[in-house]
């Protein structure tokens, strides 16, 4: 028996250091398994109208048609509405229902909506969605 | 007070005879409808792209591609042009196929930059547009001022990824030049 005691402290205390040894290699090898992506996707803009399209019978006089402009993007953005309003700033996943007067005799019309560039360099990039009217 | 009631009906009776003639001036019946369909794009970039493109500084009668901003520019062919040559990517996220063109503004500051669709020459520019897979360099769309169709039939949910080149004519000065932008439009497909 007094042969045995000093036998479990010896193994008591070897298995004190080497179980921690055994984990800190556990995590080491997870870690080096680690990736980083190699390229980056940046999400500039998402935007939507609806509706997109409108169809009318031929008349002479002034309608009103509206759509509605989201911003399904992250951020703030910038639109000129297509007709003599000024910019409007539609805020981070929202939507702006807009109205336009339009006189219809018979023509296709077309009201382009424009995402404003975010800042100006040698060349920018605007992106524009394109309402349509057009005869039955 | 049959006298009174004969005379106010007298009244009535007149104007509602003079007010209707008025009301029922010329008008015009509007039908109009609107069909349960929707616009949507998504524009993305890759590597660090955003909605800009800083050329830098550029040199005459040279082609700078908007992948390479930044860095050396080399043409991205021969071979079809893949998504990782091209800086942008537009995303039908609409209701339905959508065709798209696009369009570029004169370069302005100092002697400002024409567009030409033709060999640049003096103070003017050529702006090209390759969709991913196009077969070569020769294939893309010289952009100008006014929309062109660019691609057709983008179907909904479908993605294609876009690339600009630059090609510069000779200079007349030193100043900085700017393009209020190149314009990706989306339309209902006729």
């Amino acid at each position: 028996m007094k042969k045995i005691l000093p036998c479990l402290v010896l193994i008591t205390i070897i298995a004190s250091v080497l179980v921690p040894v055994g984990i800190g290699y556990t995590r080491s090898e997870a870690k080096t398994n680690l990736q980083i992506a190699a390229g980056e996707l940046n999400v500039w803009s998402n935007w939507s109208i609806n509706p997109c399209k409108y169809t009318y019978q031929v008349s002479e006089s002034n309608v009103r048609v509206s759509t509605t402009i989201s911003n399904l993007s992250d951020k703030d953005m910038e639109f000129n509405l297509g007709d003599s309003s000024a910019v409007v700033i539609i805020p981070a996943k929202t939507s702006l229902g807009y109205y336009y007067e339009v006189n219809l005799t018979g023509q296709t019309e077309r009201i382009r909506i424009t995402k404003l560039a975010d800042k100006q360099s040698s060349i920018s990039v605007q992106e524009v969605l394109v309402l349509k009217i057009e005869p039955r | 007070m049959r006298k009174v009631i004969v005379v106010i009906l007298a009244v009535l009776t007149l104007t509602v005879g003079m007010a209707v003639p008025a009301m029922a001036a010329p008008t015009a019946t509007v039908s109009i409808a609107a069909q349960p369909d929707y616009l949507c794009m998504t524009l993305t970039f890759n590597d660090g792209h955003d909605g800009s493109w800083d050329t830098g500084t550029v040199g005459e009668s040279l082609t700078y591609w908007w992948d390479d901003e930044g860095g050396a520019s080399v043409s991205p062919f021969p071979g079809a042009l893949a998504f990782a040559d091209c800086a942008g990517n537009i995303t039908n996220c609409g209701s339905g196929t959508r065709d798209i063109t696009a369009e570029v503004a004169d370069f302005t500051g100092g002697l400002g930059w024409n567009i030409t669709t033709g060999a640049p020459g003096a103070a003017t520019v050529q702006v090209t547009f390759y969709p991913e897979g196009c077969a070569d360099e020769a294939t893309g769309a010289e952009l100008d001022n006014a929309p062109i169709d660019v691609y057709e039939d983008l179907a909904t949910t479908a993605s294609i990824g876009v690339e600009l080149s630059l090609e510069t004519g000779t200079f007349t000065d030193g100043v900085a030049k700017s393009s209020t932008g190149v314009v990706f439009t989306i339309t209902v497909a006729d």
